[in-house]
C-alpha cells in the first residue's frame, strides 16, 4: 500500500527523526483496527507525522477522549491511531476580554473549571469527563444545554488544524467579530476530522449565570401538555429542558435547568409551576442526563434532529419503536437507546425524521447493521461538493478514511470520484 | 506535502476594455488569476446580450452605458469598473439559465443586493454580467410556529422585520444600511450590526440555501433545523462575498420581538473612559444587546446635522447601551450599567423614558455616517475588530496615525464588539489627500492586527482588503481557502478577484501589484 514499498516506512522515520513515541496499542472501531498508536507533543510533531502518512498512505484514525469511537461507519484502510492527549492546556485565558485558547487534546471539563474560576461558563456541553476540545469541535457534539449555548460552531472564533497535507494552518481568530476570509472553521466544526485535526481553538465564553437551579417534574406524555412545556422552555432563563420517557413507565419525566439573575429565574420558575408543580433538585443533574446518553450500554442509541413543531410525533416514533427516550423540545433534538430487532426500523426512523425537517444519526448500532445503514445520513444533492472538499482538503484520503459521511450508492459520479481517490 | 496541480491557465486573453495588461503584471505566474481578462470571441457581447434579453426579458437586461453607470462599483466607491450587462432575474431559474448562457459565452458574473457593501464585493469586474437580485423581493414561507421564514435574496432586511411584526418575530441582523440592503447580501457579506453583541452576526441565523452553483445546477444546503449531517456548507457559504454561487433563497431564523427594551445614553468626558466602561459591563455578566460609542466628532457632525439628538456638544464620547430580555430583570440590569459608567466617571447617564426618546438616543449613532457627509466630500468607512481589551490603546493609536496624516477621523463604533469603524473625511479629488488616506488606513489594519485584531469584523475583505490578508493569514492559512473556493467554484468564472488574494504567492506584500489597480487601496 505505502508509496514507498515498506508499509509505513515513511512513518516509522518520521517517527524516529522526530522521537514521536509510536507505540503498540490495539484500538478497534467499526470496520477495522490500529496496531500502533501514536502521541504527538506539539503540532510540529503532528504535521510530521501527517505528512509521513500521507507518503504511506496510511489511513489516520484520530483520537480523543475515545468517547465516540464507535460513531462511524466502517473505516478503511486504517495505518496508525493518534491520541491527541499530548496537545493539551489552556494556553491562553483573557478573563477581561471572556475568551480564552486551548489545545484539542483538553478535557472540555479542564476548561470548564478553568473559565469557571474568573466566572465565566465554557457555552460547550459535550458529556462526561474525557470529551476532549478536539473531540467535541470534530464531532460538533452538544448536550441538553444546547437549548441556550447554541451549536458547538457557535463557541468557536478561531481554529488552528492539521491539514491531510500534513500542514499546519489557522483560521478564524481571536475576537468575537470577524470575517476575514471564508469562514473555515464552520467547515471543520463537525467534519469527524475527515478534512483536517483540529490542533486547538480560541473559544468565546459566556458570563456564568447568577442564580443557578434544577426542577424536576413527572407528567403525562401527551401533545397537549408537550407543547405547553415547550411553549415555556422559550423563557429567557430556561438553559436547558430534557423530556425523559419509555412505554412502560407511561410517565414522563421533565428536569428544567434555570439560569440568570435572581429575578429571572424566580419569575420563569413561577410560570412553570403554574401549569404543573415542579421540585427543585439537585443542581447537576442535567450534568448527569446528558452523561447518560453517551453511555447507554445499549446495542442501539440514536439522535434525531427535527423543527420543534415535530418533535413530540418524533418523540412517538421512537417510543413506539420501543426506545427509551431523552429529548431536548426546545430543540426538536431526541435522544434514544434501547434494542431493536433490525436495521429496518431504524431506517424508517430516519425517514420519518427527514420528513419532519430534519435527520437521524446512530450512535451506536450492531456492527453488521452498518452495512445497510449510513451512521450519519445522506448527503442529498451536496454530495458531489463534499466528494471535492475531501479530495482537496485530504488528497491522499489519510483522515478518519471510511468514517464519516459515506457517499451513498445514489450518488453516482461523487462516490466513483471519492473512491478512486481513496485506492 | 503533496503538489498542488495548477489550475490549467485560466481566461488570460487581454480583454480590450481593461485599464492595464493583467499579464505584464502578474509577470511568469501563469496560473495566476485575474478579475479583468476574461476569454472570449469578438462577437459573444452581441450574442450573449441577445440571450440574456431571451431569458429576463429586454427590459430586465441593462446594456446602454447610462444604465451602466451606476452599477460601477457599491458602497466601495474606488475601482468603479463598468459591466457589460446588468441581468435583474426574479426566478432562480432566470438566474441558473443566465449563468449557463454566461458560461457559454466564458464570461464571468459577478451577483450583486442592493450594492450597499462597503468592500467592494459586489463590484463588477470589466466586461462581466452583473446579476442584480433586487427584484427577487417575495418573502416565499413564514412558520411562526417554528420561527423561520424562506425568502428571495432581494427582499430588504428591514422589510422582512416590517412583514412579520405582527407575528411578534423580526429578524435579527441590523446592519446600519438595513433600509436598503438585501439578505441576500447579507449572507454574501455575513452582516453584523449595532445588536450582534447579543444576536451574532447573519451566519447565527440562516438555516438553509438555494444556490445557483458557478456551473448553473441548482444546490440546496442545510435544512430548516440549521443543522445537516456532514460538513457545514451553509456556515462555509455565507460570508462568501458571492464567490461561492449565486444565493436564490433563503430560509432565515426568526426571533421573538423581546418584550421589554430600555436604551441608555451615558455620556464621557473622553473616549477613552467611556471603552473601559464597556469592559466593565461585559465582565458584570450583563449582555446587552448594543453597546455603540460615537466619538467628540462624530457628535459635533451629528448635532450640526439633520440627525441633531440633543448631545452636548462638549462631550467627548457618548456610550448609548440597549438592553432588552424580561421586564423583570431590566431594572437590576440598568444599575449594573450605571455603575459601570459611574465607575469610569461619566459625567451623565440618561435612560430613554420612551420610544422617541429612545430613537433619539439612537439617531446619534445612526445618523453619523450621514452627517460626516457636513466634513468633507469623501467618507471612507473603515472596519476592524480588536480584543475589546485594547480598544483604549487602539483609539489613541489610530488617531495619532490620522493626525500624523493630517486627515480628519470620527470614530463611530461597535464597542461592545470591538469592532471599530475609523471614519476618514477627504476629499478624493485631492490627490496628496488621497494618498494619505490609503497609507493611514493601512497603518490602521497594522496596528489592530498588531494587538491580535482582525482586518474585518463587518464589511468583508471584497476587493478592498484582499491583499491585506496577509497581515492575518500567511500563504499556508490561506490555501485552503482556495481549496474551498475551487471546490465550488473550480474555473473561478462567479465573482472573480474577490475575498482571496487573486495571486497565491506573491502580491501579499505589494497590494499595488494587483494588476488592475487604477487607484490603489
Amino acid at each position: 500500500m505505502g508509496a514507498t514499498g515498506e508499509r509505513g516506512a515513511a512513518i516509522s522515520a518520521s517517527a524516529s527523526e522526530s522521537s514521536v513515541e509510536v507505540r503498540e496499542e490495539r484500538v478497534s472501531v467499526p470496520g477495522g483496527a490500529v496496531d500502533r498508536v501514536c502521541e504527538p507533543r506539539n503540532v510540529g510533531e503532528l504535521e510530521s507525522i501527517v505528512r509521513a502518512a500521507g507518503i504511506d498512505r496510511e489511513g489516520l484514525l484520530v483520537m480523543g477522549g475515545r468517547t465516540r469511537l464507535h460513531w462511524a461507519n466502517r473505516a478503511q484502510a486504517l495505518g496508525l491511531g493518534i491520541s491527541m492527549s499530548g496537545i493539551s492546556g489552556v494556553d491562553e485565558f483573557e478573563p477581561e476580554e471572556g475568551v480564552l485558547h486551548a489545545l484539542a487534546g483538553t478535557p472540555v471539563q479542564e476548561i470548564r473549571e478553568v473559565a469557571a474560576k474568573e466566572g465565566w461558563e465554557l457555552p460547550l456541553d459535550s458529556p462526561g469527563q474525557l470529551s476532549t476540545l478536539g473531540g467535541t469541535i470534530a464531532s460538533a457534539i452538544g448536550g441538553p444545554r444546547a437549548h441556550l449555548f447554541g451549536p458547538v460552531k457557535d463557541a468557536v472564533l478561531g481554529l488552528e488544524v492539521v491539514g491531510g497535507d500534513g500542514v499546519a494552518t489557522k483560521c478564524g481568530g481571536r475576537v468575537v467579530k470577524n470575517v476575514t476570509g471564508y469562514d473555515m472553521a464552520k467547515l471543520y466544526c463537525g467534519s469527524y476530522g475527515s478534512l483536517a485535526i483540529v490542533t486547538g481553538a480560541w473559544l468565546r465564553l459566556r458570563p456564568a449565570s447568577a442564580k443557578r437551579i434544577t426542577l424536576r417534574a413527572r407528567s403525562s406524555n401527551d401533545k397537549e401538555r408537550f407543547e405547553a412545556i415547550r411553549a415555556l422552555s422559550k423563557l429567557t432563563s430556561v438553559r436547558a429542558l430534557v423530556w425523559s420517557s419509555t412505554r412502560t413507565v407511561g410517565k414522563s419525566e421533565i428536569t428544567v435547568e434555570f439560569g440568570g439573575s435572581a429575578e429571572g429565574v424566580e419569575h420563569d420558575r413561577a410560570k412553570f409551576n403554574q401549569y404543573i408543580p415542579f421540585e427543585e433538585i439537585a443542581e447537576d443533574t442535567v450534568d448527569h442526563l446528558r452523561d447518560e446518553r453517551s453511555r447507554t450500554g445499549s446495542p442501539v442509541a440514536l439522535r434525531a434532529r427535527v423543527l420543534g413543531t415535530r418533535c413530540h410525533e418524533m418523540m412517538e416514533v421512537v417510543l413506539d419503536a420501543g426506545l427509551r427516550v431523552s429529548a431536548d423540545p426546545g430543540t426538536g433534538t431526541i435522544h434514544a437507546s434501547g434494542s431493536l430487532p433490525g436495521p429496518s426500523i431504524l431506517a424508517l426512523i430516519r425517514e420519518r425524521a427527514e420528513q419532519a425537517g430534519g435527520f437521524a444519526q446512530f450512535e451506536t448500532l450492531p456492527d453488521e447493521w452498518r452495512d445497510t445503514l449510513d451512521v450519519f445520513g445522506s448527503l442529498g444533492g451536496t454530495a458531489s461538493i463534499v466528494s471535492t472538499l475531501k479530495r482537496r482538503f485530504d488528497p491522499a484520503g489519510i483522515l478518519n478514511p471510511g468514517r464519516f459521511v459515506t457517499l451513498g450508492p445514489s450518488d453516482g459520479d461523487a462516490q466513483a470520484a471519492l473512491q478512486g481517490d481513496l485506492t | 506535502m503533496p503538489q498542488r496541480e495548477k489550475p490549467s491557465k485560466p481566461h488570460l486573453e487581454s480583454n480590450p476594455g481593461a485599464a492595464s495588461s493583467p499579464e505584464s503584471l502578474l509577470g511568469d505566474r501563469p496560473w495566476a488569476e485575474s478579475c479583468e481578462a476574461t476569454a472570449r470571441p469578438a462577437s459573444a457581447p452581441v450574442e450573449l446580450i441577445g440571450r440574456l434579453q431571451a431569458i429576463v426579458g429586454r427590459e430586465n437586461c441593462l446594456t446602454r452605458s447610462g444604465e451602466l453607470f451606476a452599477y460601477e462599483c457599491d458602497g466601495l466607491t474606488l475601482e468603479p469598473r463598468r459591466p457589460l450587462a446588468v441581468v435583474l432575474p426574479e426566478t432562480t431559474e432566470e438566474v441558473a439559465k443566465v449563468v449557463h448562457a454566461c458560461r457559454e459565452f466564458d464570461i464571468h458574473f459577478v451577483p450583486r443586493g442592493a450594492g450597499t457593501g462597503l468592500s467592494g464585493g459586489a463590484h463588477a469586474t470589466a466586461g462581466s454580467v452583473l446579476i442584480e437580485c433586487s427584484r427577487m423581493t417575495r418573502v416565499l414561507a413564514v412558520d411562526a410556529e417554528d420561527r423561520f421564514a424562506i425568502v428571495q435574496p432581494g427582499v430588504v432586511n428591514a422589510e422582512l422585520s416590517t412583514a412579520i411584526r405582527h407575528l411578534g418575530l423580526f429578524y435579527a441582523p441590523d446592519p446600519s444600511s438595513q433600509q436598503a440592503c438585501t439578505i441576500g447580501g447579507n449572507v454574501a457579506e455575513n452582516s453584523g450590526g449595532p445588536h450582534t453583541l447579543k444576536y451574532g452576526t447573519t451566519t447565527n441565523h440562516i438555516l438553509a440555501l438555494e444556490v445557483v452553483m458557478p456551473d448553473g445546477s441548482v444546490q440546496h444546503l442545510g435544512n430548516q433545523t440549521g443543522e445537516m449531517p456532514g460538513p457545514d456548507l451553509v456556515g462555509a457559504f455565507v460570508g462568501s462575498e458571492g464567490t461561492l454561487g449565486i444565493v436564490t433563497e433563503i430560509t432565515v431564523r426568526l426571533t421573538p420581538i423581546p418584550e421589554a427594551i430600555e436604551t441608555m445614553l451615558a455620556i464621557f468626558d473622553d473616549v477613552v473612559p467611556a471603552c473601559r466602561a464597556v469592559g466593565r459591563v461585559i465582565r458584570s455578566g450583563v449582555v446587552p444587546a448594543a453597546m455603540e460609542i460615537v466619538d467628540r466628532r462624530t457628535i459635533e457632525a451629528v448635532e450640526a446635522s439633520v440627525y441633531k439628538a440633543g448631545l452636548p456638544k462638549d462631550a467627548g464620547a457618548v456610550l448609548i447601551v440597549e438592553l432588552d430580555g424580561s421586564p423583570v430583570c431590566m431594572e437590576g440590569e440598568i444599575r449594573t450599567i450605571r455603575e459601570a459608567c459611574n465607575a469610569e466617571g461619566c459625567q451623565a447617564i440618561e435612560l430613554a423614558r420612551d420610544e422617541e426618546e429612545r430613537l433619539r438616543f439612537w439617531r446619534a449613532r445612526k445618523g453619523a455616517f450621514g452627517a460626516m457627509g457636513r466634513l468633507a466630500p469623501d467618507l471612507y468607512v473603515h472596519d476592524a475588530v480588536v480584543p475589546r481589551i485594547h480598544l483604549p490603546e487602539i483609539l489613541e493609536k489610530i488617531g495619532e496615525i490620522c493626525d500624523r496624516h493630517r486627515l480628519k477621523l470620527a470614530n463611530v463604533f461597535h464597542a461592545g464588539d470591538g469592532n471599530l469603524h475609523p471614519n476618514i473625511c477627504f476629499d478624493r479629488r485631492d490627490e496628496d489627500e488621497l494618498a494619505r488616506v490609503i497609507q493611514a488606513g493601512e497603518e490602521i489594519l497594522k496596528a489592530c492586527t498588531a494587538v491580535g485584531g482582525v482586518i474585518t469584523g463587518e464589511h468583508g475583505v471584497g476587493v478592498e482588503k484582499r491583499d491585506y490578508m496577509h497581515l492575518v493569514f500567511n500563504p499556508e492559512d490561506l490555501e485552503p481557502m482556495y481549496w474551498l473556493r475551487e471546490s465550488f467554484n473550480p474555473d473561478g468564472v462567479c465573482n472573480p478577484g474577490k475575498l482571496i488574494p487573486t495571486t497565491r504567492f506573491c502580491v501579499e506584500s505589494n497590494p499595488k501589484a494587483r494588476g488592475y489597480d487604477e487607484v490603489p487601496l
